[in-house]
C-alpha cells in the first residue's frame, strides 16, 4: 500500500490523490514538508501571495499502533515571519488521523478566484469543500465546538483564528487536543497566514475506516518500540512522576532562572524575581489547591510522557490548556508579569485568536519597552488582546510579531534572528543555544538543536565548554538529529531519554526502519538529518539569506546581561563553521 | 551568617512547602553546602541541581557541591534529585570552579543515572 500525496487546489477547488513520487518516498514529517517546499515553492515568492503552499505531514511512525508519543504533525511552507523555509510542529489529533487515512502529506495550494472562504473535510471517502462564511471572525474555541457538532467521530480540527484570516505574520495553526480544546499549536513562523492566504479556515480530518499505516517489518518495529518505551519510562525527565509529567515543560522555569538564563523584561536580565510564581511547580500547586484542572495531561492519544496541563482559575473553571514553559516565559517573565492566572488568560486569548504565544509574549515586551504600557502591567497586557480581536491598527501591528512592532515603535533592542524572536533561553548566559539560534534554518528556534548523535558522545570525545572547539560540530549534530526526529512523528521530548540511554536511541531508529522496511542504524541518523538541513539551507540561500543572517542581534554583543554580566562574544567565524559543509565537497 | 534558600520539588517539605519553598537560614560562618543540607534535614541523595548566586555548583548524582563554601547573603537553589537540566539547554552556562574542573575530565553531557528515586 503506497502512501498518498493529497493535493488540494483552492483555485479550482479540486482534490487529487497521487502515489507518493519516488523523489519524496523516503520522507515523512519535516523531511517531507521541507522536500516538497524545496521542490515546489519559489524561494523568492511572497509568503502571502498565490505561489506559497502549506504542506502538512505526519511522521514516519505516526498512526502506528502503540508507538509511544508519536502523534506529532509537521507543517511547512515559506514563513511570512522570517522569509525562510519553515517547519512548524504540533501535537493534538491531526497526525495520527492523517496518517491512518494513508496520506503522507497534504499540499494546500492556490487561492479561490471568487474570494470566498472554505473549510475542508477529509475522510476515507475523500475531500469535500464547505462554505466557511459563517465561521469568519470566530475564534478557534468556537470553531472546534462547531466542527465536532457538525461532523461525526471526533475529528482532528486544524484551523486558524481571526489573526490568520487577516494574514498576520504571527498567525499560528491550531490543532485540537483529545478534549477538543484548541491549545496545540504549529505556532512559530506565521504559517496560519499561509493557510489564510489559501482562504481555508479549517481542515477537518476523520480517519474512521481508513486503511491505517503499513509497517513493512513488524518484528523490527515491535522490538524498537519496546526499547524506546523502556527508555522513556526509565528516564528521570520522561518517566511517570518525573519532571515533565509532574510539572510540565514549565519545570524548566526555576532551573533556567536559578542559572541566570531566563530572559526577563525584553531580554534585559537573566533572572526574574517572580519566576517561581509562574513555574511548573506553581501550576501543580494551583491544580491541587483549586481541585480542578490537571497536570499530567496527554496532548495526543498514545503519549506516555503526558507533560501537558489544564489550568484552572480561582473559581475552579478552566482558563486554558496548556501553560508551557515558553508561554510562561514570554507572557510572564519577559513581560515582568508574575501572575499565573493572567498568564493563563493571555494564553487562552492566544489559543482562541490564533497566535504563537512565544512571539506574542515577546511582542508585548516590545510594547512595554516602547512605553505603551509598563513592564508588569498584567491588566493592560491582557487588554491588548481586545485590540487584536477587533482588528484595530494597533492590534494588527501586534499580531505581526516582535520585529514589526519594534520597527513601528522605534525599539532597537530586538531579540530576533531572521525575523523570529528568541525563546526562553538567554544566549548570553547559555552560549550553546546561541549557536542554534544564530544558525538554525528556522530563525531563532530552541527546538532545532535538540539532541545529539551518539557518535559525538563516543567515549573519549570531550567537548570543552570554555573554548569554541567542537561547538560547531556539536551544534550541527544536534540540528541534524533533531531534523531526523522531526520527521519521525515522535514528540521531540523523546530526545532526552534517548540521549542518555543508548538502547532507547537504537529503539527509535528501529521503529522507523521497521515501518519503512529500511536497513538503517543510529549511525545513519545525522546523515539523513543533514539531507533535510541542506535543502532548507539552499532554499534560504535562494531566498536571499547569507551568513550575515546567522548572527545574534547587535545589542547582545555590547549589553551585559545580569546577573552574570555577560555579552555574546562568539566570533562570527565559529558560527559560519556550522553550515560550511553545505558547499564543501 | 544568613542565606536565602529556595527548595524545588518534594524537598520543599523541609520548609513546609509542597512543591516550592523559600526560607532564610542562619548558619555558622564558614558553613558548607553539606551543613546547609544537614540543617534542613535533607540527605545529599535527595538533592540534585545546586545553584549559588546563579552559578551551577552540582548536577544530579555528582555530589560535588557538598564541600563548597557559603557566604552571608548567598542566594541558594536546591532541586530534588529527579530534576534534569538537559545539555541542549545548558551548554556554556556558568559553573563553579569545582564543577568546571570535573567537566574537563569526565563525561558530563549525559544525565547521570541514579540508582534509586527519592
Amino acid at each position: 500500500m503506497t502512501r498518498k500525496i493529497l493535493r488540494i487546489n483552492m483555485t479550482d477547488l479540486s482534490a487529487t490523490y497521487e502515489d507518493i513520487p519516488e523523489k519524496w518516498a523516503k520522507w515523512a514529517g519535516r523531511g517531507l514538508t521541507s522536500a516538497i517546499v524545496y521542490d515546489e515553492v519559489d524561494p523568492t515568492c511572497h509568503p502571502l501571495g498565490p505561489n506559497n503552499k502549506l504542506v502538512i505531514a505526519p511522521g514516519w511512525v505516526s498512526g502506528t499502533p502503540a508507538a509511544p508519543s508519536s502523534g506529532r504533525t509537521s507543517f511547512g511552507g515559506k514563513s511570512p515571519l522570517t522569509g525562510t523555509i519553515k517547519e512548524s510542529n504540533s501535537g493534538g489529533l491531526s497526525s495520527q488521523k492523517i496518517a491512518r487515512l494513508g496520506i503522507a502529506a497534504i499540499i494546500l495550494e492556490g487561492q479561490p478566484k471568487d474570494g470566498k472562504w472554505y473549510y475542508i473535510h477529509i475522510d476515507k471517502d475523500g475531500v469535500t469543500f464547505h462554505d466557511a462564511s459563517d465561521l469568519l471572525g470566530k475564534g478557534m474555541e468556537e470553531v472546534d465546538r462547531i466542527m465536532w457538532e457538525r461532523h461525526p467521530n471526533k475529528p482532528a480540527v486544524i484551523g486558524i483564528g481571526p489573526v490568520g484570516e487577516r494574514l498576520a505574520a504571527n498567525a499560528g495553526i491550531s490543532v485540537n487536543d483529545p478534549e477538543n480544546n484548541p491549545g496545540r499549536y504549529a505556532g512559530r513562523g506565521g504559517l496560519g497566514a499561509v493557510m489564510g492566504a489559501r482562504h481555508v479556515k479549517a481542515i477537518v480530518v476523520d480517519d474512521k475506516g481508513g486503511p491505517g499505516v503499513e509497517i513493512k517489518n513488524k518484528d523490527l518495529f515491535t522490538q524498537g518500540r519496546r526499547k524506546l518505551t523502556k527508555a522513556i519510562m526509565a528516564h528521570d525527565i520522561t518517566k511517570p512522576g518525573g519532571g515533565l509529567n509532574l510539572y510540565g515543560t514549565d519545570v524548566l522555569m526555576n532551573i533556567i532562572n536559578e542559572a541566570g538564563g531566563l530572559p526577563t523584561r525584553n531580554f534585559s536580565s537573566g533572572y526574574f524575581e517572580g519566576a517561581a510564581k509562574i513555574s511548573g511547580e506553581m501550576i501543580a500547586e494551583m491544580v491541587e489547591k483549586r481541585k480542578a484542572g490537571m497536570t499530567g495531561h496527554a496532548c495526543h492519544p498514545g503519549c506516555i510522557i503526558q507533560c501537558s496541563n489544564i489550568y484552572p482559575g480561582p473559581d475552579g473553571t478552566i482558563i486554558a490548556s496548556p501553560i508551557e514553559y515558553e508561554t510562561a516565559f514570554a507572557l510572564g517573565a519577559n513581560c515582568g508579569i508574575d501572575d499565573l492566572d493572567f498568564v493563563a488568560r493571555m494564553t487562552k486569548e492566544c489559543n482562541d485568536l490564533g497566535l504563537d504565544t512565544i512571539e506574542m509574549g515577546n511582542t508585548i515586551a516590545i510594547a512595554m519597552e516602547a512605553g505603551l504600557l509598563d513592564f508588569g502591567d498584567k491588566e493592560k497586557a491582557l487588554a491588548l488582546f481586545d485590540e487584536i480581536r477587533k482588528g484595530t491598527p494597533l492590534g494588527r501591528i501586534l499580531s505581526n510579531g516582535v520585529a514589526a512592532t519594534a520597527k513601528i515603535f522605534g525599539v532597537h533592542r530586538v531579540p530576533v534572528v531572521k525575523g523570529q524572536s528568541m525563546p526562553a533561553y538567554e544566549p548570553r548566559a547559555i552560549k550553546g543555544i546561541g549557536f542554534t539560534y544564530a544558525t538554525s534554518t528556522m530563525g531563532a528556534d530552541h527546538t532545532s538543536g535538540y539532541t545529539i548523535a551518539p557518535e559525538i558522545l563516543g567515549t573519549g570525545q570531550k567537548v570543552d565548554q570554555f573554548t569554541y572547539e567542537g561547538k560547531a560540530e556539536l551544534s550541527l549534530a544536534f540540528q541534524a538529529t533533531t531534523a531526523f526526529i522531526d520527521s519521525t512523528g515522535y514528540c521531540l521530548f523523546i530526545a532526552f531519554p534517548i540521549l542518555d540511554i543508548q538502547e532507547g536511541f537504537e529503539g527509535m531508529v528501529e521503529t522507523v526502519a521497521g515501518v519503512m522496511g529500511w536497513d538503517i542504524g543510529p549511525d545513519d541518523v545525522v546523515e539523513i538529518g543533514k539531507e533535510i538541513l541542506k535543502k532548507e539551507r539552499l532554499f534560504n540561500e535562494r531566498a536571499g539569506f547569507t551568513n550575515v543572517d546567522d548572527r545574534l542581534p547587535e545589542f547582545m554583543r555590547y549589553e551585559p546581561l545580569p546577573p552574570h554580566n555577560v555579552v555574546w562574544d562568539v566570533p562570527d567565524e565559529e558560527l559560519d563553521k556550522v553550515y560550511a559543509w553545505v558547499h564543501e565537497g | 551568617m544568613e542565606v536565602v534558600v529556595s527548595l524545588y520539588g518534594p524537598i520543599a517539605r523541609a520548609c513546609g512547602g509542597k512543591h516550592l519553598a523559600t526560607t532564610r537560614v542562619s548558619l555558622p560562618d564558614n558553613a558548607l553546602v553539606k551543613d546547609l543540607l544537614e540543617h534542613l534535614g535533607l540527605s545529599p541523595d535527595e538533592v540534585g541541581l545546586v545553584f549559588i548566586n546563579s552559578v551551577l555548583h552540582d548536577l544530579p548524582g555528582l555530589h560535588l557541591s557538598l564541600e563548597d563554601e557559603l557566604h552571608h547573603g548567598d542566594r541558594i537553589g536546591l532541586f530534588a534529585a529527579f530534576y534534569v537540566w538537559p545539555y541542549h539547554y545548558r551548554g556554556g552556562a556558568v559553573m563553579s570552579k569545582r564543577l568546571k574542573e570535573y567537566t574537563m575530565t569526565h563525561e558530563y553531557l549525559r544525565h547521570q543515572p541514579r540508582t534509586e528515586s527519592t
